[in-house]
C-alpha cells in the first residue's frame, strides 16, 4: 500500500513535468531538454516570492505561477522564435544550452545552498494517514494539483476555442496560419503553460525535500515517461509517468536503490526498440531532424 | 475597383531557382480568375506568393509587388496576410486531420471586425450537417474539398484563391461544388469556379502562365470575340517562343451588387474551352 | 574562386593541391614541432588537452557532421574506453599495449550497441536512444566503482609522465586520426556516409547499403572515442564515473556545432573554442576583478558562460567558426573585389 502511495506521488511529479514536454513537442515540435531547469527555476521563483511575500503564503504561491507563465513566455520570445526555421536538432541543442545557461544563472543568483521555501511560506509538510500507508501534505497536494492541471488542460484543449486552434497548430501549422492563427502567439501559450506546470513541479518537490541543484535530474527523469506514453499525447504522459514511477519505484524497493537513476532509461530504450512513437502517440515519421 | 494587382512577380526558391517570373495580373473586385497552366509553370507558388506563405520553402519575393487593396502584402506574415481577407485553399493538407468538421471551422480565426456565422457554411453544404462530430481525416474526397472551402469561407475573405479545385475529384462532384460555389457567390458574392470549362457564368478570366512567365498586359476592357483556334488556356513546357496568343474571353456586364469575393483558381488539366461563356 | 581547378581524379583525391598549401604544411608541422621547447607549463597543458579532445571531436563529426546520425551519447563512450582501461589496470595490472586495443574492442562493440537503434531510428528518437545508453554506461561504470570500493574513483599509473612527452604522444594521436579519418572520407566509405546523410532512399536505391553505412559509421566513431577515453584515462591517471557527465557529451556536441558541422577543420577549430573557452572565462573575469567574488561559483560562471556562447553560434552563425573563415577567406580571395552574397 505504501508502495503504492509512492508510486501515485512519484507519477504525479513526473506527469507534471512531462505535460511541459508534450505541450511544447505537440505545438511546435520542438523538444524542449530545458525543462528541468526551468522546473528548478520556477522552485526558485517560488523561495524568491515567499521571502517577497513572506506572510502571505497564497500570494506568493500565486506570484510564483504568474512568474513562471512569465518566464515561459519570455523563453519563447528571446531565443526560441529565432530558431523556428532552423532544424529540430538546432532548436533542442539550443534549448539544452539554454538550460545549460539557466542553470548557471541559478547558481549565480541564489547560491548553492540548500532552501527550504515551505518554511519561508510559513506552512510545515505533515504527514497523513490514509490506510495503512503515510503520504505528506505536499504529496497529496502534487497529486492534487496534477489531476486539476491535466483536467484544465482537456478543458481547455477540447473545448475552447483557443484550445482547438492551438491543437491545429501543432498539426498543421501551415494550415492554421492560412486560417489566420497566429502562430507566435499559440508557440508562446504552449511555452508559458508548460514553464507553469513544471514550475508547479518544482515548486511542490522543493516543498517536500528542499531545493537544490539536484532538482535537475528529476527533470531529465521524466523525460521518458513523455516518450513511452508517446510525445504528443496527455494521456500518454499519464500513462507513460505511471509506468516509469510504478518501475522505478518497484525496483528501488527489491532490488537496487541505487537503480532509481537509471531505470527511467532503460524502459525507454525498451519502448524506442518496440514502439518508438510510444504507447499513445501518433505514428509519424520518425526523422524530425 | 482592382482588388488585387501583382505587377512583374518574381519567385525565387533557395536564392537560386527561380521559379516564376515577369507575372502581373488584376483582379477587379467580384471578378473570377483562373489560372491555367501544367505542371511545373508556377500556378501553386504564384497562389503562395499571393497568400504568403513562401517563407518555410526558403522561397521569397525578389521583385515586383502584390498589391492588395492598395496595400503591399508581397514577403508578409501569412496570419497577417489572412486577416487582411485572403485566404487559400491549398491543394495538400487542406483540413486539420484530428480536429472534427465542427472543430475545422471553430479553429478559423476571422477577420477583425467581420462576424460569419458558422451556420452559414452548413447551408452551402448541408452534406456537412451529419457529419460534425466526425474528424476530419474520415471524410471523402469532396467532403473534404467542402470543408476546406468552408473553413476558408468562415475567414470572411474578401479574395479566396483555391489552388486545384477539381484534383481529385470526380466530374459529378465538381459539377456539385460549382453548382454550390455559385451560389455561395449570388447569396454573399462569392465565386469559385475549378475547371475551366466550369468557369462559366459572369465574368471570368483565365490567365495563362507558361514556364513561369506571364507578361505584363494592360487590361482588358474590350470585348473580343473568343478565339476558336488552339488551347487559348494551356501552358505548355516547351521553350521555344510562340507567339502568345491572348485568351480574350467575352465579358458580361459587371453585376450590379459588389460580390464580397473574388478567387483565383489554378488547374492543371489541359482541355479545350467552349468558344462562348 | 581562387583559379585552382582539379582536372583529374588523382587531382581530386589529393588531400594538398598546391605548392603553396604543402610549404605551409610543412611550416605548420615544424611550428607544431618546436611548440613544447617555446611554450609555458599552462600552454603546454592547454595544448595537450586540445589534442586530447580533437579526437573525440574528430570521431564525432565524423558521426554526426558527415554521416548525420545524431549522437548524445559521446560522454558515454568516453567513459567506456577509460573504464575498461582503468578496470584491466585495477583487475589484471595490464600495460598500456593491452588496455588500448581493449578500450578500442570495447568501443567497437559498444558502437554497434548504439548503432542498432539508428536503423531504425532518425533524428529526435535516435538521439534519445544514444542518450539513454549513454546514462545505462555511466550506471554500469558507477556501480562497478561502488562495488569494487573505488568510489572516488580509479586510480592509474600512467606510463608517461612528463608533459613535453605527452604532447608528442598526443600530437601523433591526433594527427593519426585526422589522416584516418581524412583518408575515411574520401573513401567509398566517406562517400556512403555522405549519402545516407544527405537521402537515405536515394541512397539505398544507388546500391549503398543504409544499415551497413550506418553501423560503420557509429563503429568507427565510437572505437575512436573509446581510444580517446583510454588516453584520456593514462593522461589524467585518475577514472570516476561523474567526469562522464551530460555536460561532457554537450561541450563535445558544442564542439562540433561551433566549429562548423560538416568539416574536420571545424571540429579542430571548434575543439580549440571549447577546450580554452574556461581559460578564457578565467581570465576575464580576473581582468574584471571579479575572480575574489566568485571562486566558489566559477563553474557557474563558466555554465551560463558557455551556454550563452552556443546559443550565440546557433542563432547568428548556424554555420559554425569554419562559415567564418571562409568568409575571411573568400573576402581575401577575391581583394579587392567585392563578394556580394545572394540575397
Amino acid at each position: 500500500m505504501q508502495l503504492a502511495v509512492n508510486i501515485l506521488v512519484l507519477a504525479s511529479i513526473y506527469a507534471l513535468i512531462c505535460c511541459g514536454y508534450v505541450l511544447i513537442y505537440r505545438v511546435s515540435r520542438v523538444l524542449s531538454l530545458a525543462h528541468g531547469e526551468l522546473m528548478m527555476l520556477g522552485a526558485y521563483g517560488l523561495y524568491a516570492t515567499a521571502s517577497l511575500f513572506s506572510g502571505h503564503p497564497l500570494i506568493a504561491l500565486a506570484a510564483a505561477g504568474a512568474l513562471a507563465l512569465a518566464v515561459g513566455v519570455a523563453v519563447y520570445f528571446a531565443l526560441m522564435w529565432r530558431m523556428t526555421g532552423e532544424s529540430v536538432l538546432a532548436a533542442v541543442l539550443a534549448t539544452i544550452a539554454l538550460g545549460i545557461l539557466l542553470r548557471g544563472a541559478m547558481i549565480l543568483m541564489f547560491g548553492t545552498q540548500t532552501q527550504h521555501p515551505l518554511r519561508d511560506l510559513g506552512w510545515t509538510n505533515g504527514s497523513l494517514e490514509v490506510g495503512a500507508a503515510r503520504i505528506s501534505a505536499v504529496g497529496l497536494a502534487l497529486i492534487l494539483s496534477t489531476a486539476l492541471v491535466y483536467g484544465g488542460l482537456a478543458l481547455f484543449l477540447r473545448a475552447t476555442r483557443w484550445g482547438i486552434r492551438m491543437r491545429a497548430a501543432g498539426q498543421h501549422p501551415l494550415l492554421a496560419a492560412q486560417r489566420g492563427i497566429g502562430l507566435h502567439g499559440i508557440y508562446a501559450l504552449a511555452w508559458g503553460l508548460a514553464t507553469f506546470t513544471g514550475g508547479l513541479a518544482g515548486m511542490l518537490i522543493a516543498c517536500d525535500a528542499g531545493l537544490e541543484s539536484t532538482l535537475v535530474i528529476i527533470g531529465l527523469k521524466a523525460f521518458p515517461a513523455a516518450l513511452v506514453g508517446g510525445l504528443d499525447s496527455l494521456v500518454g504522459a499519464l500513462v507513460g509517468s505511471l509506468v516509469v514511477a510504478a518501475a522505478e519505484v518497484v525496483l528501488i524497493h527489491y532490488v537496487d536503490p541505487l537503480l532509481s537513476d537509471v531505470v527511467p532509461f532503460v524502459i525507454l530504450l525498451a519502448m524506442l526498440v518496440v514502439r518508438p512513437w510510444g504507447l499513445f502517440g501518433t505514428r509519424e515519421e520518425l526523422d524530425r531532424v | 475597383m482592382i482588388l488585387l494587382k501583382v505587377e512583374k512577380l518574381e519567385v525565387v526558391y533557395h536564392r537560386v531557382i527561380t521559379a516564376v517570373q515577369g507575372i502581373s495580373l488584376e483582379v477587379p473586385q467580384g471578378a473570377i480568375v483562373t489560372l491555367i497552366g501544367n505542371n511545373g509553370a508556377g500556378k501553386t507558388t504564384t497562389l503562395r506568393a499571393l497568400s504568403g506563405f513562401l517563407g518555410l520553402d526558403d522561397a521569397r519575393v525578389t521583385e515586383g509587388a502584390i498589391v492588395y487593396r492598395g496595400e503591399r502584402i508581397e514577403n508578409r506574415a501569412p496570419h497577417r496576410i489572412a486577416r487582411l481577407g485572403v485566404a487559400l485553399v491549398p491543394e495538400r493538407s487542406k483540413v486539420f486531420e484530428s480536429l472534427s468538421v465542427e472543430e475545422n471551422l471553430l479553429a478559423v480565426v476571422p477577420r477583425r471586425a467581420t462576424k460569419f456565422d458558422r451556420e452559414l457554411v452548413y447551408q452551402f453544404f448541408p452534406a456537412l450537417v451529419p457529419l460534425r462530430r466526425r474528424a476530419a481525416g474520415y471524410l471523402s474526397g469532396g467532403e473534404r474539398q467542402m470543408l476546406a472551402i468552408g473553413a476558408a469561407l468562415a475567414c470572411s475573405p474578401e479574395l479566396l484563391l483555391i489552388d486545384e479545385l477539381s484534383q481529385g475529384l470526380s466530374p459529378v462532384l465538381v459539377q456539385e461544388l460549382m453548382e454550390r460555389l455559385k451560389t455561395i457567390r449570388a447569396e454573399s458574392g462569392v465565386y469559385s469556379s475549378g475547371r475551366a470549362e466550369c468557369a462559366g457564368g459572369a465574368r471570368r478570366r483565365r490567365l495563362r502562365l507558361r514556364d513561369g512567365e506571364r507578361p505584363h498586359r494592360a487590361r482588358r476592357h474590350a470585348r473580343a470575340p473568343a478565339r476558336a483556334s488552339g488551347h487559348p488556356g494551356v501552358l505548355s513546357r516547351n521553350r521555344r517562343r510562340r507567339p502568345r496568343k491572348a485568351a480574350q474571353l467575352p465579358r458580361r456586364e459587371a453585376v450590379p451588387q459588389e460580390p464580397a469575393l473574388v478567387w483565383l483558381s489554378s488547374c492543371s488539366s489541359p482541355f479545350r474551352f467552349p468558344s462562348a461563356a | 574562386m581562387s583559379g585552382y581547378y582539379r582536372t583529374r581524379y588523382a587531382e581530386d583525391a589529393a588531400l594538398l593541391d598546391t605548392r603553396t598549401q604543402k610549404a605551409w604544411l610543412a611550416a605548420f608541422v615544424v611550428a607544431l614541432v618546436v611548440y613544447p621547447f617555446l611554450a609555458g607549463v599552462l600552454w603546454l597543458d592547454l595544448a595537450n588537452q586540445v589534442l586530447l579532445a580533437s579526437i573525440g571531436a574528430i570521431a564525432l563529426m565524423l558521426l554526426t557532421g558527415f554521416a548525420g546520425q545524431i549522437s548524445l551519447g559521446h560522454a558515454g563512450l568516453l567513459a567506456a574506453g577509460a573504464f575498461t582501461t582503468g578496470i584491466l589496470f585495477k583487475e589484471l595490472n595490464a600495460p598500456f599495449w593491452v588496455t588500448l586495443p581493449a578500450s578500442a574492442a570495447v568501443g567497437a562493440v559498444l558502437g554497434l550497441l548504439f548503432g542498432l537503434p539508428s536503423l531504425r531510428l532518425r533524428g529526435l528518437y535516435l538521439a534519445v536512444s544514444t542518450l539513454a545508453l549513454h546514462f545505462i554506461v555511466i550506471f554500469a561504470g558507477g556501480e562497478y566503482e561502488t562495488k569494487r570500493g573505488y568510489s572516488t574513483g580509479i586510480v592509474i599509473e600512467s606510463p608517461i609522465a612528463d608533459a613535453r612527452a605527452w604532447y608528442f604522444v598526443l600530437l601523433a594521436a591526433a594527427a593519426a586520426t585526422l589522416l584516418f579519418a581524412l583518408n575515411l572520407l574520401r573513401a567509398r566509405t566517406g562517400r556512403a556516409w555522405r549519402a545516407i546523410h544527405g537521402r537515405e532512399a536515394v541512397a539505398e536505391a544507388l546500391g549503398i547499403s543504409v544499415h551497413r553505412a550506418k553501423l560503420s559509421a557509429f563503429v568507427v566513431s565510437s572505437t575512436l572515442t573509446a581510444l580517446a577515453g583510454c588516453l584520456f584515462a593514462y593522461y589524467r591517471g585518475f577514472v570516476s564515473a561523474e567526469a562522464f557527465s551530460l555536460y561532457l557529451t554537450i561541450q563535445y556536441v558544442a564542439m562540433i556545432i561551433i566549429g562548423g558541422m560538416g568539416s574536420l577543420l571545424g571540429a579542430i577549430l571548434g575543439t580549440v573554442f571549447v577546450v580554452l573557452f574556461p581559460y578564457v572565462i578565467d581570465t576575464a573575469m580576473a581582468g574584471l576583478g571579479l575572480s575574489d567574488r566568485l571562486s566558489s561559483v566559477v563553474f557557474a560562471v563558466n555554465y551560463a558562460a558557455f551556454g550563452l556562447v552556443m546559443i550565440a553560434f546557433l542563432v547568428f552563425e548556424p554555420q559554425g567558426l569554419v562559415g567564418l573563415w571562409r568568409r575571411v577567406r573568400d573576402w581575401l580571395l577575391l581583394w579587392p573585389f567585392k563578394q556580394t552574397p545572394l540575397r
